[in-house]
């Protein structure tokens, strides 16, 4: 065992710490990468594949615009946009929101619990590179589900929701549905590994002394997301596998003519579809909760109301999925049965609303670009949630079922919330992973222009919905008093484009700058703020004692005889650092592994065979078996 | 390998990071065959109204298979009892229960295919009806679990043999031990509901 | 001749079920590994006779020292988990009886019922050893299996499914 050997002379901090640096001074490189199991390393390289598939579905959906901007449009045929819209909406959902989630997860999660990696550290390098393959997978069926050679488009159309029985052979020929299911199964996969790590992550290796209820918010949104994931996902997998179960073999799951319910399939998707909505936006909460904290210089208002108002929206997930359903003709008592708890789930939702108010209220507060998007958070958030109330009205849902403002709807709260909610944590932790602050000045631009864009796109969706444009239509006729709000959106999805490009310069010229940020440039409160930026390796030099919530806070700061905050004397905490320096040390890092990205590379030939060819299955069988067995036998820590 | 697990040592809450990870991924496992048992059950009676191919009273042969989940349901009695053997540091009985097990699960399996064989002879096929789609699906998807839990069963023995399996990491027979139970009471609820109440 | 003629026709009759071709082997490699296992003769991975396989040896021994880690976890003894097993078996045949008296056929849903669950607590209790582990196992376990009961329970009956 490299690291400190146990026994052969004892290991002071210092040694243990160099012999770690020794040890990982020699990864770099492209294999470094492609081995590697450091949380730091896979939340970057989540995040940065997430921004590509956020380039991608976000360029479907300047084409979809561009479409709609006119009436008449003739940019695209029907099938390609239909093609489009299925694409835009499962990227965004599932290759960018909840891998970009993942990636704050990984960055942050060993940081704020004082861990020095992950609970499973090659599962979680698994995670991500099932991701990778399932993302590229899924993107590849544009080329290869159809028959390019005729200029045939051939990915997935149904919708991201791939209601049965439009998904199956007799609605939708061809492979892009077979692409569709696959990817999404291959993805569940990837989600559920770094639910189950996460949970045992936060649950196992906490800090000494912190509780569950001195964990910072970010980390309960966490939790709570992951135990979403991995009750949600196993429902679609087999909604999935049924629907692949027809398509392949000939099954009658959703054959109407031998008995199937087709309606079966969207009770499935939405057991699944609600848990994943509050999947997407309950990261992005978490990331605002510690925003507001430290740009207000307060602690978090009401903090153990914000954690139950989080968890009880993760258990009132699970009892709304049929608001999606009511047209569908369940009956007046299931229906109304179902507005009441969408209704209730409203409660706790602005309950964290409130607090995160008050925690604004009467704070010292500083206007930088994190705070701008987490403010922009909580007013489009706002405006979702209410029209969100507004639909689980079921006269109301009647009239706006499949409009234009269920469109404004969904884009409110999973852009206008959760992605502004990212964004504010890529403003407010990019300092502590590069070691250099975004640009401030281009970083308002930022916000700006899409926070315009924004409001220019979403807000006359709203309007084209009630007056009664459907979505999904991929065209629509002169006259019907739609052309104006169109044409608005079209220009503020265009904005849209303008501020990434704008987010896409601001990283670059940040990245070359000279200037350093320092360890804790926002003043922050919790643990990650108290070690170097970027980390080292090791997270921690040594293990942090928690004493209370938003500890580093207060190692910070005193409150004097008048409560007024004082700051401590700096060289304090380095000095008890010195003195513990006799205790014995060893820290062992894991080493890293090229098995995952092995058995990660199985799940592709097996979906390939079950689609073209089944003498690829035991390919696919022989590469995952090897890349399993290797990863058992193979020690964790070398 | 001479310290004892330090994993379970190290963590907050005094759990084993992998016994922890088994039991949220078990409880994921509800969720799954929660589903594909509501499937069966939601078309239950739709195959005899269609009228198309045979239905359950046709083809189920309970003697028969009330001796095969008789047979898995003593396996999980051989997996604790390799478990109780590992604890207590006796090889000999701990290949012996281990492979039992394994050889326990093999005959279920065969079974299955048994089974499979007989009722796709008599007219029963995935795609012929519901109960075809249904039943093929929920009890294939458990054969599948079955498989993997024997797959683990026998690396697990050969690991015996080479001295990579001891005492001191016996954490893995009771994981593995976790899942096959798991395996089983998936099936005791598959018999009762699948099986035995057929009206 | 007639009668290994016979016998061969007989066993091509009885391989008819490709389920045999795979079962058979299956068995009867697993009863020879298991006497194997059980032979008084010692198996471990040989290693050409030296000091290299004395020390194989001499580790292979010491880490199988004996052991009490079962009841260092709290874990019941051997004889307590077959009579568990032999409760298990009963309950089995009960369930199967039950199913061939024609005078208990509008009970049947309840009785197996009530019967499987005992089995499924059984085994969960304790071979499972929830009765003897950290609580939050249980409340794992238990939240995935009332989720599933109570979502498809709903999801049953909006779409008009019963049991009965």
């Amino acid at each position: 065992m490299a690291g400190a050997t146990i026994g052969e002379r004892p290991g002071t901090l210092r040694d243990a710490l160099r012999d770690v640096r020794d040890q990982t001074a020699g990864y770099s490189g492209i294999w470094s990468w492609i081995t590697t199991v450091d949380h730091k390393r896979i939340g970057i390289m989540y995040g940065v594949t997430a921004f590509v598939f956020f380039l991608a579905g976000g360029i479907e959906a300047l084409v979809i615009r561009l479409q709609l901007a006119t009436p008449n449009g003739g940019v695209v045929n029907a099938d390609q946009f239909n093609q489009l819209f299925t694409m835009h909406g499962t990227t965004m959902i599932f290759l960018v929101v909840m891998p970009l989630s993942a990636a704050f997860f990984n960055l942050l999660v060993p940081l704020m619990i004082g861990a020095r990696d992950v609970a499973f550290p090659r599962l979680n390098a698994f995670s991500y590179w099932v991701f990778l393959g399932a993302g590229i997978f899924m993107n590849v069926s544009f080329f290869t589900g159809g028959n390019i050679f005729q200029g045939e488009l051939g990915a997935p159309g149904a919708g991201w929701f791939g209601y049965a029985p439009l998904t199956l052979n007799q609605f939708s020929p061809g492979h892009g549905i077979d692409y569709w299911a696959f990817g999404l199964l291959i993805l569940g996969i990837a989600s559920m590994a770094s639910g189950f790590n996460f949970i045992v992550t936060i649950i196992n290796m906490r800090a000494p002394g912190m509780t569950f209820f001195r964990m910072p918010l970010f980390i309960w949104m966490t939790l709570v997301t992951s135990f979403l994931i991995i009750f949600a996902m196993p429902i679609i997998t087999v909604a999935l596998f049924q629907v692949l179960a027809d398509r392949l073999f000939g099954a009658n799951f959703f054959n109407a003519e031998l008995g199937g319910t087709p309606l079966l399939w969207q009770h499935m998707f939405w057991l699944f579809g609600h848990p994943e909505v509050y999947i997407l936006i309950l990261p992005a909460m978490g990331i605002v909760s510690e925003v507001f904290a430290t740009f207000a210089r307060k602690p978090l208002f009401g903090y153990p109301f914000v954690v139950f108002s989080g968890v009880a929206i993760g258990l009132m997930s699970w009892g709304v999925w049929a608001h999606h359903m009511y047209t569908t003709g369940l009956g007046s008592v299931a229906n109304s049965a179902f507005g009441f708890t969408t209704l209730l789930i409203a409660i706790p939702t602005g309950i964290k609303i409130f607090n995160w108010i008050a925690t604004l209220w009467g704070g010292s507060i500083s206007l930088k670009t994190p705070l701008l998007f987490a403010v922009g958070f909580l007013a489009m958030f706002v405006i979702g949630g209410l029209t969100g109330v507004m639909h689980s009205m079921v006269p109301s849902d009647y009239q706006q079922q499949d409009t234009y403002f269920v469109v404004a709807h969904l884009h409110q709260v999973l852009l206008g919330g959760a992605l502004f909610g990212l964004f504010s944590g890529v403003y407010y932790w990019f300092p502590k992973f590069t070691g250099r602050l975004l640009n401030e000045k281009w970083g308002q631009l930022h916000f700006w222009l899409m926070f315009i864009g924004f409001n220019v796109t979403f807000q006359p969706m709203m309007i084209s919905g009630m007056l009664g444009m459907p979505r999904r239509i991929s065209t629509y006729s002169e006259g019907l008093g739609w052309e104006f709000w169109n044409m608005l959106s079209t220009v503020g999805a265009f904005l849209i484009a303008v501020s990434v490009l704008v987010f896409m310069y601001n990283v670059v010229i940040s990245l070359r700058s000279k200037e350093r940020a320092g360890d804790d440039p926002w003043d922050g409160r919790t643990l990650e703020w108290a070690i170097p930026s970027p980390p080292p390796v090791y997270n921690f030099a040594e293990i942090p004692q928690v004493k209370e919530l938003d500890d580093f806070w207060h190692t910070k700061y005193v409150e004097n005889e008048q409560g007024q905050l004082v700051r401590v004397v700096a060289g304090a905490a380095e000095q008890a650092e010195e003195a513990e320096d006799d205790a014995h040390h060893d820290i062992h890092m894991p080493s890293p592994s090229y098995f995952p990205i092995i058995v990660a590379s199985g799940f592709p030939f097996i979906a390939f065979g079950f689609m073209y060819d089944f003498a690829l299955l035991p390919v696919g069988a022989v590469v995952m078996l090897v890349g399993l067995y290797g990863w058992a036998l193979e020690p964790a820590t070398e | 390998m001479q310290h004892a697990p330090a994993a379970e040592l190290q963590t907050t809450t005094g759990m084993d990071h992998r016994k922890l990870l088994m039991w949220l991924f078990l409880g994921s496992e509800c969720l799954f065959f929660g589903s594909l048992i509501a499937t069966y059950l939601l078309y239950r009676n739709k195959t005899e109204e269609i009228g198309i191919g045979p239905i359950p009273s046709d083809l189920y042969d309970i003697p028969f298979t009330s001796v095969s989940s008789f047979v898995l349901l003593m396996s999980s009695v051989t997996m604790v009892l390799a478990l109780a053997a590992i604890q207590r540091g006796d090889r000999r009985g701990t290949q012996a229960w281990l492979l039992a097990t394994a050889l326990l699960g093999m005959s279920f399996l065969a079974g299955q295919a048994f089974e499979f064989t007989e009722f796709y002879r008599q007219g029963l096929s995935l795609d012929t009806n519901l109960f075809g789609t249904t039943f093929y699906v929920l009890t294939g998807f458990h054969g599948a679990h079955v498989s993997i839990g024997v797959l683990i069963l026998l690396s697990l023995f050969v690991m015996t043999l080479r001295g990579r399996l001891t005492p001191a990491n016996s954490i893995n027979v009771e994981l593995i031990g976790l899942y096959w139970h798991f395996v089983d009471v998936v099936w005791i609820v598959i018999f009762t509901l699948i099986y035995l109440v057929q009206t | 001749m007639v009668d290994l003629a016979l016998v061969v026709l007989s066993l091509t009759d009885w391989l008819e079920n490709p389920a045999y071709v795979l079962g058979v082997p299956l068995v009867v490699l697993g009863v020879i590994g298991l006497l194997f296992v059980l032979a008084p003769a010692e198996i471990t991975w040989s290693l050409p006779p030296g000091p290299a396989a004395d020390a194989a040896r001499a580790r292979m021994d010491a880490a199988w020292a004996p052991t009490d880690i079962a009841a260092h976890e709290g874990h019941p003894s051997p004889s307590q988990y077959i009579a568990i097993g032999l409760i298990l078996g009963v309950v089995t045949a009960a369930e199967v009886a039950v199913y061939y008296v024609d005078a208990l056929e509008g009970a049947l849903l309840g009785i197996l019922m009530v019967l499987s669950a005992m089995k499924f607590i059984l085994v969960a209790a304790w071979f499972m050893h929830l009765r003897f582990d950290n609580r939050l196992f249980s409340i794992l376990f238990t939240s995935g299996v009332v989720l599933a009961v109570l979502l498809f329970i709903v999801v049953l009956s909006t779409l008009g499914a019963s049991l009965a």
